[in-house]
Protein backbone atom coordinates (compact mmCIF):
# COMPACT_ATOMS: atom_id res chain seq x y z
CA UNK A 1 0.00 0.00 0.00
CA UNK A 2 1.43 3.39 -0.97
CA UNK A 3 2.42 5.71 1.87
CA UNK A 4 0.03 8.51 3.04
CA UNK A 5 1.38 12.16 2.36
CA UNK A 6 2.14 14.15 5.34
CA UNK A 7 -0.18 16.45 6.36
CA UNK A 8 0.10 19.63 4.80
CA UNK A 9 0.37 22.66 7.94
CA UNK A 10 -2.24 25.37 8.04
CA UNK A 11 0.65 27.90 7.61
CA UNK A 12 -0.49 31.16 5.48
CA UNK A 13 1.74 31.58 2.10
CA UNK A 14 3.70 34.47 2.20
CA UNK A 15 3.95 36.84 -0.43
CA UNK A 16 7.59 38.86 1.30
CA UNK A 17 9.64 35.51 1.85
CA UNK A 18 12.40 36.68 3.74
CA UNK A 19 11.90 39.86 3.54
CA UNK A 20 9.05 39.51 6.37
CA UNK A 21 10.68 39.04 9.69
CA UNK A 22 9.51 38.88 12.99
CA UNK A 23 11.90 39.57 16.42
CA UNK A 24 11.97 41.11 19.41
CA UNK A 25 10.48 43.62 18.51
CA UNK A 26 7.36 42.51 16.79
CA UNK A 27 6.95 42.38 12.73
CA UNK A 28 10.05 44.14 11.04
CA UNK A 29 10.58 44.05 7.30
CA UNK A 30 14.02 44.01 5.97
CA UNK A 31 15.48 45.83 2.78
CA UNK A 32 18.85 46.50 1.56
CA UNK A 33 21.21 49.32 2.16
CA UNK A 34 23.87 50.66 -0.62
CA UNK A 35 26.95 50.23 1.12
CA UNK A 36 29.07 52.47 -1.37
CA UNK A 37 25.87 54.87 -2.30
CA UNK A 38 23.67 54.66 1.27
CA UNK A 39 20.70 54.62 -0.65
CA UNK A 40 18.13 52.03 0.83
CA UNK A 41 15.74 49.59 -0.67
CA UNK A 42 12.93 47.15 -0.36
CA UNK A 43 12.36 44.80 -1.00
CA UNK A 44 16.00 43.58 -0.55
CA UNK A 45 18.19 43.22 -3.78
CA UNK A 46 21.34 41.55 -3.97
CA UNK A 47 22.69 44.51 -6.00
CA UNK A 48 21.87 48.51 -6.08
CA UNK A 49 19.30 49.91 -8.44
CA UNK A 50 21.11 53.44 -8.54
CA UNK A 51 24.69 52.48 -8.35
CA UNK A 52 25.05 49.03 -9.78
CA UNK A 53 27.16 48.45 -6.20
CA UNK A 54 26.77 44.40 -5.46
CA UNK A 55 28.44 45.28 -2.03
CA UNK A 56 24.55 45.15 -0.08
CA UNK A 57 23.73 44.55 3.49
CA UNK A 58 20.73 43.62 4.89
CA UNK A 59 18.86 46.81 6.94
CA UNK A 60 15.30 46.75 8.87
CA UNK A 61 12.99 49.38 7.57
CA UNK A 62 11.70 51.75 10.05
CA UNK A 63 8.07 50.45 11.09
CA UNK A 64 6.35 53.70 10.62
CA UNK A 65 5.45 56.14 7.34
CA UNK A 66 3.06 57.93 6.01
CA UNK A 67 0.52 57.43 3.30
CA UNK A 68 1.26 59.62 0.03
CA UNK A 69 -1.42 57.84 -1.99
CA UNK A 70 -3.84 54.97 -1.75
CA UNK A 71 -6.95 53.47 -3.75
CA UNK A 72 -9.34 50.66 -2.82
CA UNK A 73 -9.46 48.06 -5.24
CA UNK A 74 -12.73 46.41 -6.10
CA UNK A 75 -12.15 44.36 -9.38
CA UNK A 76 -8.53 42.14 -9.53
CA UNK A 77 -7.62 39.04 -9.05
CA UNK A 78 -9.35 36.01 -7.53
CA UNK A 79 -6.84 35.43 -4.79
CA UNK A 80 -7.33 38.73 -2.83
CA UNK A 81 -10.33 39.39 -0.43
CA UNK A 82 -12.05 42.66 -2.24
CA UNK A 83 -12.21 45.31 -1.28
CA UNK A 84 -9.08 45.91 -0.53
CA UNK A 85 -6.89 48.86 0.08
CA UNK A 86 -3.18 49.79 -1.30
CA UNK A 87 -1.36 52.65 -0.24
CA UNK A 88 2.27 54.12 -1.50
CA UNK A 89 3.94 54.59 1.82
CA UNK A 90 6.92 56.64 2.34
CA UNK A 91 9.61 55.68 5.09
CA UNK A 92 11.67 57.89 6.91
CA UNK A 93 14.55 56.05 5.48
CA UNK A 94 13.09 57.24 1.47
CA UNK A 95 11.99 54.32 0.85
CA UNK A 96 8.23 53.95 -0.80
CA UNK A 97 6.07 50.46 -0.19
CA UNK A 98 3.37 49.49 -1.77
CA UNK A 99 1.07 47.92 0.74
CA UNK A 100 -2.58 46.43 1.91
CA UNK A 101 -3.43 49.38 4.33
CA UNK A 102 -5.54 47.87 7.48
CA UNK A 103 -7.72 49.46 10.35
CA UNK A 104 -9.28 52.85 10.15
CA UNK A 105 -10.13 55.59 7.48
CA UNK A 106 -7.24 56.16 5.55
CA UNK A 107 -6.22 60.27 4.66
CA UNK A 108 -3.14 60.93 2.71
CA UNK A 109 -0.47 62.06 5.11
CA UNK A 110 -1.74 59.59 7.78
CA UNK A 111 0.76 57.80 9.77
CA UNK A 112 0.47 54.22 9.37
CA UNK A 113 2.84 51.42 11.38
CA UNK A 114 3.55 48.33 10.27
CA UNK A 115 2.08 44.89 10.79
CA UNK A 116 1.18 41.28 8.90
CA UNK A 117 -1.99 40.05 7.76
CA UNK A 118 -4.20 38.09 5.66
CA UNK A 119 -4.73 39.54 2.33
CA UNK A 120 -6.29 36.41 0.39
CA UNK A 121 -6.86 32.74 -0.30
CA UNK A 122 -4.98 30.23 -2.88
CA UNK A 123 -7.94 28.69 -5.00
CA UNK A 124 -6.26 25.38 -2.45
CA UNK A 125 -8.12 27.37 0.45
CA UNK A 126 -4.74 28.48 1.70
CA UNK A 127 -3.87 31.71 2.95
CA UNK A 128 -2.27 34.13 2.00
CA UNK A 129 -0.53 36.33 4.01
CA UNK A 130 1.69 39.20 4.07
CA UNK A 131 2.75 43.17 5.34
CA UNK A 132 0.35 45.40 5.66
CA UNK A 133 -0.02 49.15 7.16
CA UNK A 134 -2.19 49.92 9.68
CA UNK A 135 -4.14 52.91 9.72
CA UNK A 136 -3.49 54.74 13.38
CA UNK A 137 -6.78 56.26 14.62
CA UNK A 138 -6.66 59.15 16.79
CA UNK B 1 18.82 59.66 -41.67
CA UNK B 2 16.42 59.33 -44.11
CA UNK B 3 12.43 61.18 -44.19
CA UNK B 4 9.80 58.56 -43.40
CA UNK B 5 6.45 59.00 -44.79
CA UNK B 6 3.44 56.86 -44.04
CA UNK B 7 1.98 55.41 -47.31
CA UNK B 8 -1.02 52.83 -45.93
CA UNK B 9 -3.38 52.40 -42.86
CA UNK B 10 -5.36 50.33 -41.80
CA UNK B 11 -7.22 47.92 -39.09
CA UNK B 12 -10.28 46.14 -37.56
CA UNK B 13 -12.89 47.32 -35.54
CA UNK B 14 -11.86 47.09 -31.75
CA UNK B 15 -14.40 44.44 -29.88
CA UNK B 16 -14.31 41.03 -28.47
CA UNK B 17 -13.72 38.21 -30.44
CA UNK B 18 -12.70 34.98 -28.30
CA UNK B 19 -13.75 32.76 -31.33
CA UNK B 20 -10.76 34.53 -33.47
CA UNK B 21 -7.56 33.41 -33.16
CA UNK B 22 -4.50 36.26 -32.96
CA UNK B 23 -3.41 35.28 -36.29
CA UNK B 24 -7.11 35.98 -37.66
CA UNK B 25 -7.20 39.05 -36.34
CA UNK B 26 -4.24 40.56 -37.35
CA UNK B 27 -4.58 39.32 -41.23
CA UNK B 28 -7.26 41.82 -42.24
CA UNK B 29 -5.58 44.77 -41.01
CA UNK B 30 -2.52 44.22 -42.62
CA UNK B 31 -4.21 43.59 -46.30
CA UNK B 32 -6.56 46.96 -45.46
CA UNK B 33 -2.87 49.11 -45.06
CA UNK B 34 -1.62 47.16 -48.08
CA UNK B 35 -4.36 48.18 -49.99
CA UNK B 36 -4.50 51.69 -48.31
CA UNK B 37 -0.64 52.32 -49.75
CA UNK B 38 -1.35 50.83 -52.77
CA UNK B 39 2.03 48.87 -53.08
CA UNK B 40 2.19 45.39 -54.39
CA UNK B 41 2.36 42.78 -51.14
CA UNK B 42 6.09 42.00 -51.67
CA UNK B 43 7.30 45.30 -51.73
CA UNK B 44 7.67 45.34 -48.21
CA UNK B 45 11.06 44.53 -47.08
CA UNK B 46 10.62 43.77 -43.31
CA UNK B 47 7.80 43.77 -40.64
CA UNK B 48 7.76 44.70 -36.72
CA UNK B 49 4.65 43.06 -34.78
CA UNK B 50 3.35 44.71 -31.44
CA UNK B 51 2.11 42.25 -29.33
CA UNK B 52 2.12 42.49 -25.26
CA UNK B 53 0.72 39.00 -24.84
CA UNK B 54 -0.05 37.43 -28.20
CA UNK B 55 2.54 34.49 -27.61
CA UNK B 56 5.83 33.70 -29.50
CA UNK B 57 6.31 34.88 -33.29
CA UNK B 58 3.41 36.45 -33.83
CA UNK B 59 4.16 38.54 -36.48
CA UNK B 60 5.21 35.26 -38.24
CA UNK B 61 1.84 34.09 -37.19
CA UNK B 62 -0.39 36.49 -38.72
CA UNK B 63 2.34 37.36 -41.97
CA UNK B 64 2.22 33.40 -42.99
CA UNK B 65 -1.66 33.74 -43.02
CA UNK B 66 -0.89 35.67 -45.98
CA UNK B 67 2.15 34.18 -46.82
CA UNK B 68 3.98 37.70 -46.55
CA UNK B 69 7.25 35.75 -45.16
CA UNK B 70 10.82 35.45 -45.30
CA UNK B 71 11.17 38.84 -45.01
CA UNK B 72 12.75 39.77 -41.69
CA UNK B 73 10.11 39.79 -38.89
CA UNK B 74 10.62 41.29 -34.92
CA UNK B 75 8.33 40.98 -32.87
CA UNK B 76 8.30 44.30 -29.94
CA UNK B 77 6.69 44.43 -26.89
CA UNK B 78 6.93 46.92 -25.09
CA UNK B 79 3.42 46.26 -22.93
CA UNK B 80 0.78 49.23 -24.03
CA UNK B 81 3.72 50.90 -26.34
CA UNK B 82 4.21 47.83 -28.35
CA UNK B 83 3.30 48.59 -31.64
CA UNK B 84 4.37 51.91 -31.05
CA UNK B 85 7.84 51.17 -30.37
CA UNK B 86 7.91 48.59 -33.53
CA UNK B 87 6.98 51.18 -35.03
CA UNK B 88 9.94 53.48 -34.23
CA UNK B 89 12.22 50.48 -35.11
CA UNK B 90 10.41 50.64 -38.40
CA UNK B 91 11.37 54.24 -38.74
CA UNK B 92 14.65 53.91 -37.67
CA UNK B 93 15.13 50.85 -40.08
CA UNK B 94 13.91 52.80 -43.42
CA UNK B 95 15.59 55.76 -41.95
CA UNK B 96 19.05 54.50 -41.35
CA UNK B 97 18.73 53.13 -45.14
CA UNK B 98 18.61 49.10 -44.27
CA UNK B 99 15.09 49.00 -45.78
CA UNK B 100 13.00 51.11 -48.18
CA UNK B 101 9.33 49.65 -47.21
CA UNK B 102 8.40 48.43 -43.42
CA UNK B 103 5.31 47.00 -42.20
CA UNK B 104 4.51 47.96 -38.91
CA UNK B 105 1.68 45.32 -37.24
CA UNK B 106 0.11 46.02 -33.47
CA UNK B 107 -2.48 42.95 -32.41
CA UNK B 108 -3.80 41.67 -29.15
CA UNK B 109 -6.40 39.41 -28.46
CA UNK B 110 -6.99 39.86 -24.59
CA UNK B 111 -10.83 38.25 -24.98
CA UNK B 112 -8.44 34.75 -23.44
CA UNK B 113 -8.35 36.24 -20.17
CA UNK B 114 -12.20 36.31 -19.92
CA UNK B 115 -13.11 39.42 -18.01
CA UNK B 116 -11.23 41.27 -15.27
CA UNK B 117 -8.08 43.59 -14.87
CA UNK B 118 -4.66 43.36 -17.19
CA UNK B 119 -2.83 40.14 -16.00
CA UNK B 120 0.01 41.93 -14.90
CA UNK B 121 3.79 40.14 -14.44
CA UNK B 122 4.07 38.14 -11.44
CA UNK B 123 7.52 38.32 -11.01
CA UNK B 124 6.96 42.12 -10.20
CA UNK B 125 6.71 42.13 -6.79
CA UNK B 126 4.09 45.11 -6.52
CA UNK B 127 2.28 43.02 -8.56
CA UNK B 128 2.84 40.13 -6.33
CA UNK B 129 1.53 42.54 -3.28
CA UNK B 130 -1.85 43.03 -5.45
CA UNK B 131 -0.86 46.18 -7.91
CA UNK B 132 -3.78 46.57 -10.36
CA UNK B 133 -3.11 48.80 -13.15
CA UNK B 134 -6.74 50.82 -12.15
CA UNK B 135 -5.37 51.02 -8.25
CA UNK B 136 -1.83 52.49 -9.92
CA UNK B 137 -3.93 55.24 -12.37
CA UNK B 138 -6.34 55.65 -9.33
CA UNK B 139 -3.56 57.15 -6.79
CA UNK B 140 -2.12 58.85 -9.74
CA UNK B 141 -6.15 60.80 -10.13
CA UNK B 142 -6.22 60.84 -6.15
CA UNK B 143 -3.07 62.70 -5.59
CA UNK B 144 -3.91 65.37 -8.42
CA UNK B 145 -7.01 65.77 -7.64
CA UNK B 146 -6.09 66.51 -3.76
CA UNK B 147 -3.27 69.09 -5.28
CA UNK B 148 -5.38 70.69 -7.96
CA UNK B 149 -8.57 70.15 -6.58
CA UNK B 150 -10.24 68.79 -9.96
CA UNK B 151 -13.31 66.73 -8.78
CA UNK B 152 -15.07 63.29 -9.83
CA UNK B 153 -17.00 65.17 -12.12
CA UNK B 154 -13.98 66.39 -13.87
CA UNK B 155 -12.54 62.93 -14.71
CA UNK B 156 -15.87 62.09 -15.39
CA UNK B 157 -15.92 64.01 -18.45
CA UNK B 158 -13.27 62.77 -19.80
CA UNK B 159 -14.65 59.65 -20.22
CA UNK B 160 -17.64 61.59 -21.95
CA UNK B 161 -15.93 63.47 -24.07
CA UNK B 162 -14.41 60.22 -25.63
CA UNK B 163 -17.54 58.34 -25.50
CA UNK B 164 -18.55 61.17 -27.47
CA UNK B 165 -16.21 60.85 -30.68
CA UNK B 166 -16.22 57.01 -30.29
CA UNK B 167 -19.94 56.71 -30.78
CA UNK B 168 -18.64 58.66 -34.73
CA UNK B 169 -16.04 56.26 -35.05
CA UNK B 170 -17.00 52.12 -36.49
CA UNK B 171 -13.59 50.98 -35.47
CA UNK B 172 -14.38 51.65 -31.94
CA UNK B 173 -15.48 48.89 -29.15
CA UNK B 174 -18.12 51.20 -27.27
CA UNK B 175 -20.53 52.57 -29.80
CA UNK B 176 -22.88 54.76 -27.52
CA UNK B 177 -22.47 58.27 -25.93
CA UNK B 178 -22.72 58.26 -21.91
CA UNK B 179 -23.83 60.62 -19.49
CA UNK B 180 -21.86 61.90 -15.89
CA UNK B 181 -24.36 60.58 -13.87
CA UNK B 182 -23.58 57.16 -16.03
CA UNK B 183 -19.98 57.52 -15.52
CA UNK B 184 -20.14 58.43 -12.06
CA UNK B 185 -22.82 55.52 -11.18
CA UNK B 186 -20.93 52.65 -12.94
CA UNK B 187 -19.79 49.89 -10.80
CA UNK B 188 -16.44 50.82 -8.45
CA UNK B 189 -13.11 49.42 -9.98
CA UNK B 190 -10.41 51.17 -8.01
CA UNK B 191 -11.36 54.22 -6.66
CA UNK B 192 -11.66 57.04 -7.91
CA UNK B 193 -12.70 54.82 -11.00
CA UNK B 194 -15.57 53.70 -11.79
CA UNK B 195 -16.29 50.68 -14.37
CA UNK B 196 -16.80 53.45 -17.17
CA UNK B 197 -13.36 55.98 -16.79
CA UNK B 198 -11.53 52.66 -17.33
CA UNK B 199 -10.84 51.36 -21.00
CA UNK B 200 -12.91 48.38 -21.73
CA UNK B 201 -10.35 45.09 -22.56
CA UNK B 202 -11.17 43.42 -25.70
CA UNK B 203 -9.19 42.37 -29.19
CA UNK B 204 -7.98 44.41 -32.13
CA UNK B 205 -5.38 45.17 -35.00
CA UNK B 206 -4.01 47.31 -36.66
CA UNK B 207 -0.88 48.18 -39.50
CA UNK B 208 0.98 50.45 -41.20
CA UNK B 209 2.73 50.57 -44.38
CA UNK B 210 5.73 53.16 -44.45
CA UNK B 211 8.26 53.97 -47.06
CA UNK B 212 11.60 56.04 -47.03
CA UNK B 213 10.13 59.64 -48.80
CA UNK B 214 11.52 59.08 -52.61
CA UNK B 215 10.07 55.50 -52.86
CA UNK B 216 6.92 56.73 -50.89
CA UNK B 217 5.67 58.66 -53.46
CA UNK B 218 5.94 55.99 -56.14
CA UNK B 219 2.72 54.34 -54.54
CA UNK B 220 0.74 57.57 -53.24
CA UNK B 221 0.59 60.89 -54.08
CA UNK B 222 -0.24 62.32 -50.57
CA UNK B 223 2.41 60.27 -48.11
CA UNK B 224 2.07 61.47 -44.37
CA UNK B 225 5.37 63.09 -43.32
CA UNK B 226 7.30 61.20 -39.93
CA UNK B 227 8.23 64.33 -37.93
CA UNK B 228 9.45 62.44 -34.75
CA UNK B 229 9.64 59.01 -33.60
CA UNK B 230 10.48 58.59 -30.11
CA UNK B 231 10.83 56.19 -27.11
CA UNK B 232 11.67 56.41 -24.07
CA UNK B 233 12.05 53.91 -21.02
CA UNK B 234 10.56 55.27 -17.16
CA UNK B 235 13.88 55.38 -14.91
CA UNK B 236 13.66 52.79 -12.09
CA UNK B 237 12.89 54.88 -8.88
CA UNK B 238 12.37 52.93 -5.51
CA UNK B 239 11.77 56.30 -3.75
CA UNK B 240 9.75 59.27 -3.73
CA UNK B 241 8.18 60.09 -7.23
CA UNK B 242 5.27 62.52 -7.85
CA UNK B 243 2.90 60.51 -9.06
CA UNK B 244 1.05 63.66 -10.87
CA UNK B 245 3.70 64.28 -13.60
CA UNK B 246 4.30 61.48 -15.86
CA UNK B 247 7.80 62.15 -16.04
CA UNK B 248 8.41 59.66 -18.71
CA UNK B 249 5.63 61.38 -21.09
CA UNK B 250 7.46 64.68 -20.08
CA UNK B 251 10.24 63.45 -21.52
CA UNK B 252 9.09 61.78 -24.24
CA UNK B 253 7.38 64.89 -25.67
CA UNK B 254 10.53 66.79 -25.37
CA UNK B 255 12.26 64.87 -27.29
CA UNK B 256 9.75 64.65 -29.95
CA UNK B 257 9.29 68.19 -30.05
CA UNK B 258 12.74 68.77 -30.47
CA UNK B 259 13.06 65.98 -33.29
CA UNK B 260 10.29 67.32 -34.98
CA UNK B 261 11.25 71.30 -34.56
CA UNK B 262 7.67 71.84 -33.02
CA UNK B 263 5.97 72.91 -30.64
CA UNK B 264 2.92 72.43 -28.52
CA UNK B 265 1.01 75.13 -30.04
CA UNK B 266 2.05 73.29 -33.67
CA UNK B 267 -0.03 70.24 -32.69
CA UNK B 268 -3.70 70.28 -33.86
CA UNK B 269 -4.97 66.26 -33.41
CA UNK B 270 -3.35 64.23 -30.97
CA UNK B 271 -3.97 60.56 -29.73
CA UNK B 272 -2.96 59.87 -26.21
CA UNK B 273 -2.87 56.85 -23.62
CA UNK B 274 -6.40 57.73 -21.89
CA UNK B 275 -6.29 54.10 -20.30
CA UNK B 276 -7.86 56.03 -17.47
CA UNK B 277 -9.87 58.99 -17.46
CA UNK B 278 -7.24 60.72 -15.08
CA UNK B 279 -4.33 60.25 -17.64
CA UNK B 280 -5.99 62.44 -20.68
CA UNK B 281 -5.69 65.02 -17.80
CA UNK B 282 -2.02 64.44 -17.18
CA UNK B 283 -1.55 64.28 -20.23
CA UNK B 284 -2.83 67.67 -21.83
CA UNK B 285 0.00 69.02 -19.12
CA UNK B 286 2.81 66.51 -20.34
CA UNK B 287 2.36 67.91 -23.38
CA UNK B 288 1.97 71.13 -22.75
CA UNK B 289 -1.68 72.27 -24.41
CA UNK B 290 -2.34 73.81 -21.32
CA UNK B 291 -0.55 74.23 -17.76
CA UNK B 292 0.29 72.64 -14.60
CA UNK B 293 -2.66 72.36 -12.74
CA UNK B 294 -5.30 73.76 -15.55
CA UNK B 295 -6.34 70.14 -16.95
CA UNK B 296 -9.92 70.16 -15.98
CA UNK B 297 -10.43 73.69 -17.19
CA UNK B 298 -8.89 73.14 -20.47
CA UNK B 299 -11.38 70.10 -20.91
CA UNK B 300 -13.98 72.01 -19.26
CA UNK B 301 -13.76 74.43 -21.86
CA UNK B 302 -14.01 72.62 -24.33
CA UNK B 303 -10.13 73.20 -25.74
CA UNK B 304 -10.05 69.24 -26.50
CA UNK B 305 -13.01 68.78 -28.21
CA UNK B 306 -12.89 68.31 -32.16
CA UNK B 307 -13.77 71.07 -32.34
CA UNK B 308 -11.48 72.83 -30.03
CA UNK B 309 -7.60 74.22 -29.79
CA UNK B 310 -6.16 70.72 -29.97
CA UNK B 311 -8.56 67.49 -30.69
CA UNK B 312 -7.50 65.29 -28.28
CA UNK B 313 -8.66 61.29 -28.96
CA UNK B 314 -11.34 62.13 -31.64
CA UNK B 315 -11.23 58.75 -32.52
CA UNK B 316 -12.43 58.05 -28.61
CA UNK B 317 -9.50 57.24 -27.46
CA UNK B 318 -8.54 54.20 -25.64
CA UNK B 319 -11.72 54.94 -23.47
CA UNK B 320 -14.49 54.73 -26.41
CA UNK B 321 -12.10 52.68 -28.71
CA UNK B 322 -10.95 50.30 -26.75
CA UNK B 323 -7.46 49.25 -25.54
CA UNK B 324 -6.15 45.96 -27.08
CA UNK B 325 -3.11 47.03 -25.70
CA UNK B 326 -0.92 45.44 -28.13
CA UNK B 327 -2.26 47.51 -30.95
CA UNK B 328 -3.36 50.52 -29.43
CA UNK B 329 -0.12 51.99 -30.78
CA UNK B 330 -0.51 51.18 -34.15
CA UNK B 331 -4.03 52.20 -33.96
CA UNK B 332 -3.88 55.45 -32.88
CA UNK B 333 -1.24 56.53 -36.03
CA UNK B 334 -4.33 54.86 -38.07
CA UNK B 335 -6.76 57.42 -36.96
CA UNK B 336 -3.69 60.18 -37.14
CA UNK B 337 -3.39 59.42 -40.60
CA UNK B 338 -7.61 59.68 -41.53
CA UNK B 339 -7.12 62.70 -39.78
CA UNK B 340 -4.71 64.22 -41.63
CA UNK B 341 -5.49 63.29 -44.88
CA UNK B 342 -9.58 64.45 -44.33
CA UNK B 343 -10.82 60.65 -44.21
CA UNK B 344 -12.37 60.61 -40.61
CA UNK B 345 -16.16 60.67 -41.39
CA UNK B 346 -17.81 62.36 -38.24
CA UNK B 347 -15.13 62.71 -36.30
CA UNK B 348 -13.23 64.99 -38.70
CA UNK B 349 -10.80 67.81 -37.77
CA UNK B 350 -10.94 71.25 -39.26
CA UNK B 351 -7.74 70.88 -41.44
CA UNK B 352 -5.77 69.65 -39.33
CA UNK B 353 -1.96 69.91 -40.29
CA UNK B 354 0.43 68.40 -37.73
CA UNK B 355 -1.13 65.23 -35.21
CA UNK B 356 0.65 63.18 -32.61
CA UNK B 357 0.25 59.45 -31.12
CA UNK B 358 1.43 58.63 -27.83
CA UNK B 359 0.93 55.30 -25.88
CA UNK B 360 2.79 54.62 -22.65
CA UNK B 361 3.08 50.96 -21.16
CA UNK B 362 3.14 50.51 -17.39
CA UNK B 363 2.37 47.62 -14.56
CA UNK B 364 5.63 47.19 -12.88
CA UNK B 365 7.22 48.22 -9.52
CA UNK B 366 9.55 51.43 -8.72
CA UNK B 367 9.02 52.93 -12.39
CA UNK B 368 6.02 56.00 -13.83
CA UNK B 369 5.71 53.83 -16.81
CA UNK B 370 8.22 51.03 -18.46
CA UNK B 371 8.10 52.30 -22.03
CA UNK B 372 6.87 55.55 -23.76
CA UNK B 373 6.62 56.20 -27.41
CA UNK B 374 5.44 59.23 -28.86
CA UNK B 375 5.15 60.00 -33.06
CA UNK B 376 4.70 63.11 -34.64
CA UNK B 377 3.07 63.52 -38.56
CA UNK B 378 2.50 66.11 -40.75
CA UNK B 379 1.00 66.74 -44.22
Amino acid sequence: MAERPTEVPDAPLSLAGAALQRNAEGICLIGSICLRCGINVFPPSPVCPRCQSEDMAAAEMPRRGRIYAFSTVHAGPKQWIKPYTLAYVDLPNDVRVLAHLRGGEPSLGAEVMLGAGIVGATPDGQAIETYVFDVESH
Amino acid sequence: MREVEILGVGMVPFGRFPEKSLADLGYPAVLAAIKDAGIAPRAIEIAYCGTALGGMLAGQRVLGRIGLTGIPIVNVENACSSSSSALRQAVMAIGSGAADVALVIGVEKLSKYGGGTLPLEEEDWEVRQGLVMPAVYGMRAQRYMHEFGATAEDLALVAVKNRRNGAANPDAQMRKPVTVEEVLASRPVATPFTLLQCCPMGDGAAAIVLAASGVARQFRADPIRARASDLVSGKFEPGFRDMTIPEITVRGAHEAYEQAGLGPEDIDVAEVHDAFSIAELLYYEAFGFCRRGEAAAFLRDGSSDIDGKVAVNPSGGLLAKGHPIGATGAAQVVEIVRQLRGEARGRQVANPKVGLTHATGGGIAGFDHGACSIHIFSR
